[in-house]
């Protein structure tokens, strides 16, 4: 199976496009890598959880194909609820917020809720 | 619980905690939740979250409930959810919503010839008394009514044919009168 063989997938294919919940002038972010890791890695929006750090890539607006760096705020992916009780939750929608290479987020307002 | 280490200090394992400081208790309580859907309860481990864009959060017993909402479709049109029945008016029956029903107030009123007083002192009367009371009042009257028929026995006799004179007179001016009322509303009946 031709998914099956990652090393036929490059990274920049399988990734995920997904908004920008910040006004740091980028709209939508495209997944590239993860931080700390090798470059050719295969990269799932599926493998992510919040508070991850990515390199990424603008879409659109003001910081098209301007490599960054971004945080995951939220997943479609079905995370286990912190209290520890046994629920899920899930949200509507795949969100991460641009940050600088500090770690410093570039945005001033966060849209939407976190996780 | 017993798994669970005692530095995390959740919820749960608080709740439990605060269980067994009471001595009348014993049963651990769990935290359940309501399905938005179905209302059904949502015990820990079943079902699913879901947080909107704005931050509104449902929570989903099944994935068949969670796919209704994701189409849109409204559990009030659904014949198994609680709204539908609620909508229906299924089930339980809520007496307080039961209309009270109005009593006219009765109070008794004065009766020409007898005041609201005297109507009041004949029902605090014992019945004994009462019936007393009506066998002398019965007596009374009999004994006036035969003296009444004494008297003016031959009074009666010359009223009679007197009445019956007046009677006599008044036929044909009764008779005159209707004819004439009789022609005119023949009259005005032509003319409509």
């Amino acid at each position: 199976l031709a998914w099956a063989d990652l090393s036929l997938r490059t990274p920049l294919e399988a990734s995920t496009i997904m908004p920008c919940a910040d006004n740091s002038g980028a709209w939508d972010l495209k997944i590239i890598g993860i931080v700390g890791k090798k470059r050719d890695t295969h990269v799932d929006i599926r493998d992510f959880k919040a508070g991850d750090l990515i390199t990424v890539v603008g879409r659109r607006g003001g910081a098209k194909n301007r490599v960054m760096r971004a945080v995951i705020i939220r997943t479609r992916q079905p995370t286990r609820h912190w209290s520890g009780n046994g629920f899920e939750y899930v949200f509507d929608q795949n969100a991460a917020v641009v940050v600088d290479q500090d770690g410093n987020p570039v945005g001033s307002k966060i849209m939407g809720p976190l996780d | 619980l017993k798994s669970r280490p005692l530095q995390k200090a959740t919820s749960q394992f608080e709740e439990a905690l605060a269980c067994v400081a009471r001595p009348t208790s014993t049963a651990m309580v769990i935290k359940t939740e309501l399905c938005h859907f179905t209302e059904y309860r949502i015990y820990p481990g079943r079902g699913q979250r879901f947080i909107a864009k704005d931050g509104k959060v449902s929570f989903f017993i099944t994935s068949k409930v969670d796919s209704l909402f994701h189409q849109r479709i409204k559990a009030v049109k659904l014949r198994w959810t609680q709204a539908w029945r609620r909508m229906n008016k299924k089930g339980k029956v809520d007496e307080s919503a039961k209309k009270r029903t109005r009593k006219a107030a009765k109070f008794q009123k004065a009766i020409v010839g007898m005041s609201l007083d005297d109507i009041k002192k004949k029902k605090a009367m014992k019945p004994e008394l009462r019936v007393q009371a009506k066998e002398a009042a019965a007596k009374e009257a009999k004994a006036r009514s035969s003296k009444v028929k004494a008297a003016p026995k031959a009074k009666s006799g010359a009223a009679a044919p007197k009445s019956k004179a007046d009677k006599a007179g008044q036929k044909p001016a009764g008779g005159k009168k209707a004819a004439g009322g009789g022609g005119k509303n023949e009259a005005l009946k032509s003319k409509r």
